[in-house]
């Protein structure tokens, strides 16, 4: 069996833990829900960012990201993709 | 130099164009799911994989089209009375013109979207690569003594190295999906062996077209195990 997270399961992580804080997050607490390194983060924010499933916000200087509708509908049919992902090996 | 001949059992003749029109039913639902999936991702591979996947649409709809034209006379010689008076008097087009038509846009549709599943599996990013391997198969195709021989070795090449692919991503997910799915280019494969045992004999034009139906078949079953995850 391979331990390894997906892409597609990562992504998940990330977009469950800014829903289950109420759809939105600061990057400390992320860090920390997405058991990944800070930089492999950042890189992910920026793909998730570029792909407009979550967005930046920022209140006071302090920046946090917010899930979006695309981000809740990736969540909604995340089995699927996953399985899709899988079973045509992409 | 075009040379094909057709040496199916006249029984099974009209029995192909059904199988590639339910074979283009399913890639299509493929393609079309795919796509929902890249709409929701912006995955660039989910996008390929549609793009893949309807391009063997077009082409089995333009051979399941094309396969029914030399089959039928009637719907042939319909064909042809539709046509612009214009067009049919200055032999613009004739059916022998359409047939050679439909098929090398069937070759050429297949082998760019069995090469982008090659490109996708092997997961190269370049692009120059698939672009390299395409202007060969065309310089392949267009210099062979025919082009069906051609056609059907490449798609083997390309094939096989696809199944390989899927029975090792069966053997490290071990799902009934992946199974599926590899089963499924499994039985695809066989089917260009098949189409050149037709020489041999008679009955492998038919056993091609069985093969490939089948191996599509259980593409759809993989597909739909898929769809009704919850």
């Amino acid at each position: 069996m391979n331990l390894r997270r997906s892409k597609i399961d990562i992504v998940h992580d990330i977009l469950k833990a800014m829903h289950d804080k109420g759809g939105r997050i600061k990057p400390t607490h992320l860090l920390y829900k997405s058991n990944l390194s800070h930089n492999r983060m950042m890189e992910y924010i920026k793909e998730l960012l570029g792909k407009g499933l979550i967005l930046e916000e920022k209140e006071e200087e302090k920046i946090s990201y917010a899930i979006t509708n695309s981000g809740l509908e990736f969540l909604a049919n995340y089995k699927k993709l996953k399985e899709f992902t899988e079973a045509f090996g992409l | 130099m075009v040379t094909g001949i057709i040496t199916g059992p006249k029984w099974f003749f009209g029995i192909d164009s059904l199988l590639e029109a339910v074979s283009m039913l399913i890639c299509f639902s493929i393609f079309a799911f795919s796509f929902k999936l890249y709409k929701i991702t912006r995955e660039k591979r989910h996008l390929y994989f549609s793009a893949a996947f309807g391009l063997l649409t077009l082409a089995f709809l333009v051979r399941s089209v094309t396969n029914l034209i030399i089959h039928f006379r009637t719907v042939s010689d319909w064909g042809m009375q539709h046509l612009p008076q214009i067009v049919v008097a200055k032999g613009i087009l004739s059916v022998t013109k359409i047939f050679l038509l439909g098929y090398i846009a069937h070759i050429a549709l297949t082998l760019t979207a069995l090469a982008l599943l090659v490109v996708l599996c092997l997961k190269i990013e370049d692009k120059k690569p698939y672009f390299l391997l395409l202007l060969l198969m065309s310089v392949l195709v267009y210099l062979s003594n025919s082009y069906f021989a051609s056609f059907y070795l490449l798609s083997l090449i390309l094939l096989s190295f696809i199944t390989y692919y899927y029975f090792k991503n069966f053997w490290t997910k071990r799902k009934a999906a992946t199974l599926l799915t590899f089963v499924a280019f499994l039985l695809y494969t066989g089917a260009p062996l098949a189409f050149f045992s037709q020489k041999i004999f008679g009955l492998g034009y038919a056993l091609a077209y069985i093969l490939q139906f089948s191996g599509f078949l259980t593409m759809l079953a993989a597909l739909l195990i898929v769809m009704l995850k919850k």
